[in-house]
């Protein structure tokens, strides 16, 4: 009795006991199952029934869905072995499949379709995007509704979610069956900026309220004008540009921060530029007189989308003669009163320009200095300009005086 | 006496325990200081994708990218596709270990709650899991607008999977299953939302065999040499690679009547997953001088491969399909042979895990290329039944005593009925010296092949001899580092070190 007992033990040790080896040992049980084949809901427990002979060992039922595995044993009853799903086994919805196995084996094998728990209020997962829009007939923001039961799995094919939309006066609705575990739809752009506000439901089960952004499109060419305080060129004053209000196609006045570069292209073809940012549509942007006549052409643009009217600014000189006086050495020259358009002092910083060449006209120097209390002055020395015969041209506002001076080795003061 | 002694004991002691205790302040001092020196690595902080090693490589076949949403970026596909294959190999982690490491990364949080769910329950049970997939087929069934959304049906994945009960091996199998994935991105992460396996009939991949488009006729024809470049043994494709050499030693093979060679590949050499083009160019180059000598080429993959875990399938899945897909064309390709004596691993590695991973490769290569017959190299006649079914051919090895080998060799072909059998490895080494007590010799070599190649002749029995060359240099990998195992191996050659021949060389000269 005892050796049969040991050669029983024997027997499984070999059979089952390695670790890496799967034995190779004739079946002689029989397992059926018993449980009818019905379709299961997720959420109701699940309970497999066999009826099981002739096995000397315990048998195991593993099963399979789409998150894992997991092995179960069977609690014996009178004629049969049930096997208990564990939650979440009974609550993925999906194919589970089953396997009964002995000693590696699979004796019976077969799965299971759980469904989704319809029953029950769903949840609505909503995903949005993008959030902003171009005002227009070709950009839309797409709605993705994803309604699953209570525990999480997503609600069949099929399964109807309504979709709504506010624009202004306008409330649309529109109904979307799932596929592929989700329900969408396009949300179109309209022609005026605003904003849009969605909101999806399914049975009764509403999402949060979602919104997207309208904004305009981009704008169209446009119209500047010029403000400023008198047409002289004092080199002081504040000349304003500012455009209409800028809109998009659809009459949108764009979107307040865009950049408007003015550019002014002055008489001699120099390039001044000068900016603002739109509010309201308008943009405004200022620049300085110039300190000589001049004749202004100004363009607007945004860059890559729209530019303006080109606008045409004179401006009459502010300085019409000045007076030049020299030291009784001609080391010293002063310049002034310079004065403006009404006989007043010019402001202070009207560039005064002195050219000094040799007799021969040619360059020696350039000085420069701006304007204070209507005059300036300029020095000769004697370090630099030695004793002889030099011509000096100043220049103030566009006007220029040529003066041709003899300088001595003494300085008299 | 005693007093002096003592006086040198505190002496030893004052001194070790000085210099132990400013080795302690020295450490101490340089550890605070490469604490500090030490900072935030500045990549966690941008959360940028972190370079992994390449660990898990699935075949990947993307069925469709049409979807009615938006149309999908290379870039974005190779990000998803990425992404989609680390959830897997988490989860397969995760499993093994019951342990949630990284499935917090591709999996959002109503999804991971799922994951936790089950390993909680594993942990109780005392059961763990070792899976892989093999083959994924997706279908892209919906990207979204703002490009965050994606819904993609992935048909008939090829998984297999053991299950472990603590330490016991429950069951193995191989599943080919459907599923349909919800994959949101966040944080730069495509992580898994919804997962649903799906209830669809398995589209069975085409395993036809194309038993009739083997040219099986040449296998019976067979007469071979296992084949080493002199200068480079067991290392044929490496630096050492010399087209010369081996074209000489072609036109000696060739001369010989020889019609075969066997070639062996290293699976590291080789480059793992990633097989190098060079060396697949090298592989080219070999068989390129085959053709030009009229021998047909028997590849044995990999050579000093012995893990066989499930965890690396995919990685050995790449290799062997890089090098099967670069040369299945090539004229000069006789056979595949998956794997050198590989029966010498079942004690180390476990049979079952070791049948398992052949299975699967037999299969795989028959896939990629149905045209040529496959093979495993067993290392005794004995062993040539194992998996007789899966193989297009059985080869065998035998380096027993010349006058028992036709018993064995019935044996067999009783045990596998209707199978080509193919003597692919044989041989005696010439060795003489202090390890043999001088017994052996180049005569001794001659009289066993002679008893050999007569059985052989009479049986008509295809096969390979071991070997052309005698080697100078034996790699440790080999044989090992006993200097009686390695001398031996160095003498199996037909041909001495300086290239003369020896005795045996008349009776493996099978030119009519």
């Amino acid at each position: 009795m005892r050796l049969k007992a040991l050669l029983f033990l024997l027997c499984i040790v070999t059979a089952c006991g390695n670790r890496q080896e799967l034995p190779v040992a004739p079946i002689l049980g029989y397992a059926s199952l018993k449980t009818p084949p019905k379709e299961y809901i997720a959420g109701e427990p699940i309970v497999l029934e066999f009826q099981e002979s002739g096995f000397d060992r315990p048998l195991h039922l593993l099963l399979t869905n789409a998150f894992g595995n997991v092995v179960l044993k069977g609690t014996k009853s009178k004629k049969f072995t049930n096997y208990h799903f564990p939650k979440p086994f009974y609550r993925v919805a999906g194919k589970c499949r089953w396997k009964l196995l002995y000693c590696g084996r699979t004796i019976k094998e077969g799965s299971l379709d759980i469904r989704p728990d319809v029953s029950v209020q769903p949840g609505l997962e909503t995903y949005f995007g993008p959030r902003s829009l171009t005002a227009g007939d070709s950009d839309f923001s797409m709605l993705v509704v994803v309604p699953t039961d209570q525990y999480d799995n997503p609600l069949p094919d099929g399964t109807i979610t309504r979709v709504r939309a506010q624009f202004q006066d306008s409330i649309t609705e529109v109904e979307v069956p799932t596929t592929d575990f989700i329900a969408w739809n396009n949300i179109l752009s309209r022609r005026q900026a605003g904003r849009i506000l969605v909101g999806a439901y399914c049975q009764e089960t509403d999402t949060k309220e979602l919104t997207t952004i309208v904004n305009p499109a981009l704008s169209e060419d446009f119209k500047i004008a010029v403000e400023r305080n008198h047409d002289f060129a004092d080199g002081n004053q504040i000349v304003r540009f500012h455009s209409d209000i800028i809109k998009d196609p659809y009459g949108n006045s764009i979107s307040d921060g865009t950049l408007v570069e003015f550019m002014i292209t002055d008489s001699k073809g120099g390039l001044l530029k000068t900016m603002g940012t739109t509010v309201n549509g308008i943009a405004k942007a200022s620049m300085l007189h110039p300190s000589q006549a001049e004749d202004w052409k100004v363009t607007a643009f945004i860059t890559g989308a729209a530019k303006s009217n080109t606008l045409r600014v004179l401006f009459k000189p502010a300085i019409s003669d000045f007076s030049v006086n020299f030291s009784p050495d001609s080391r010293h020259v002063h310049i002034g009163p310079l004065q403006s358009f009404m006989g007043q002092q010019v402001p202070d910083g009207i560039m005064v320009r002195l050219d000094i060449m040799n007799a021969d006209g040619k360059q020696l120097e350039q000085k420069r200095a701006s304007s204070k209390k209507g005059t300036t002055s300029f020095y000769l020395p004697k370090t630099y300009f030695t004793a002889g015969s030099y011509r000096i041209k100043v220049s103030v506002a566009g006007l220029a005086k040529t003066f041709q001076i003899q300088l001595d080795e003494h300085e008299i003061e | 006496m005693n007093m002096k002694l003592n006086k040198t004991f505190y002496r030893i002691f004052l001194i070790v325990s000085f210099i132990g205790v400013n080795a302690l302040i020295v450490s101490g001092i340089s550890a605070v200081l490469s604490y500090l020196n030490s900072g935030a690595d500045r990549t966690s902080m941008l959360h940028l994708e972190v370079a992994m090693e390449e660990v898990y490589l699935p075949k990947m076949v993307w069925n469709g990218l049409e979807n009615p949403g938006r149309p999908m970026e290379q870039q974005t596909l190779s990000e998803l596709e990425k992404d989609y294959m680390s959830a897997w190999h988490v989860r397969n982690i995760a499993y093994m270990k019951n342990d949630p490491y990284g499935i917090e990364d591709f999996y959002t949080d109503s999804a991971r709650v799922r994951l936790y769910e089950q390993i909680d329950l594993n942990k109780k049970g005392g059961n763990w899991f070792k899976s892989t997939t093999l083959a994924h087929h997706p279908e892209l069934d919906f990207y979204s607008q703002d490009g965050t959304l994606v819904v993609l049906t992935d048909r008939d994945v090829e998984q297999y999977k053991e299950v472990y009960e603590k330490e016991t091996l429950l069951y193995r199998q191989k599943d080919t299953l459907s599923y349909q994935v919800m994959l949101l991105l966040e944080d730069g992460f495509w992580r898994i939302r919804h997962l649903k396996a799906l209830n669809e009939p398995v589209k069975l991949t085409s395993q036809k065999r194309f038993d009739s488009e083997i040219d099986m006729g040449f296998l019976n024809k067979i007469k071979g040499v296992n084949y080493y470049p002199q200068a480079s043994p067991w290392d044929t494709f490496g630096k050492k690679f010399d087209s010369v050499n081996i074209e000489n030693d072609f036109e000696r093979i060739r001369e010989m009547g020889l019609n075969t060679i066997r070639v062996f590949i290293q699976y590291e050499d080789f480059g793992k997953a990633n097989v190098p083009f060079k060396k697949l160019l090298l592989l080219q180059k070999m068989l390129d001088l085959a053709a030009k000598n009229k021998l047909k080429v028997m590849v044995t993959l990999f050579d000093f491969y012995g893990d066989y875990d499930i965890t690396n399938w995919t990685l050995t899945q790449r290799h062997a399909e890089a090098i099967v897909e670069a040369v299945k064309d090539h004229p000069a390709l006789l056979a595949w042979d998956i794997k050198n004596e590989p029966d010498l691993d079942f004690d180390s590695r476990g049979r079952e895990r070791v049948l398992s991973w052949l299975g699967m490769m037999l299969e795989k290569v028959k896939q990629w290329d149905p045209v040529h017959p496959v093979t495993v190299g067993w290392s005794s006649p004995e062993a040539g039944k194992e998996l007789s079914a899966k193989v297009d051919f059985v080869s065998f090895h035998y380096y027993r005593k010349p006058e028992e080998f036709l018993q064995a060799y019935n044996q067999l072909r009783e045990a596998v009925p209707g199978k080509t059998l193919v003597l692919q490895e044989y041989g005696f080494s010439s060795y003489s010296g202090i390890w043999n007590a001088f017994r052996g010799g180049e005569e001794e070599q001659a009289v066993y092949y002679a008893t050999m190649q007569a059985s052989l002749e009479q049986n008509e029995i295809p096969f390979l001899f071991w070997g052309l060359h005698d080697f100078k240099k034996i790699p440790t990998s080999v044989v090992g580092r006993l200097p009686w195992r390695k001398e031996r191996q160095k003498y199996f050659g037909v041909f001495t070190q300086h290239g003369t021949t020896k005795p045996a060389y008349s009776y493996l000269s099978v030119k009519e």
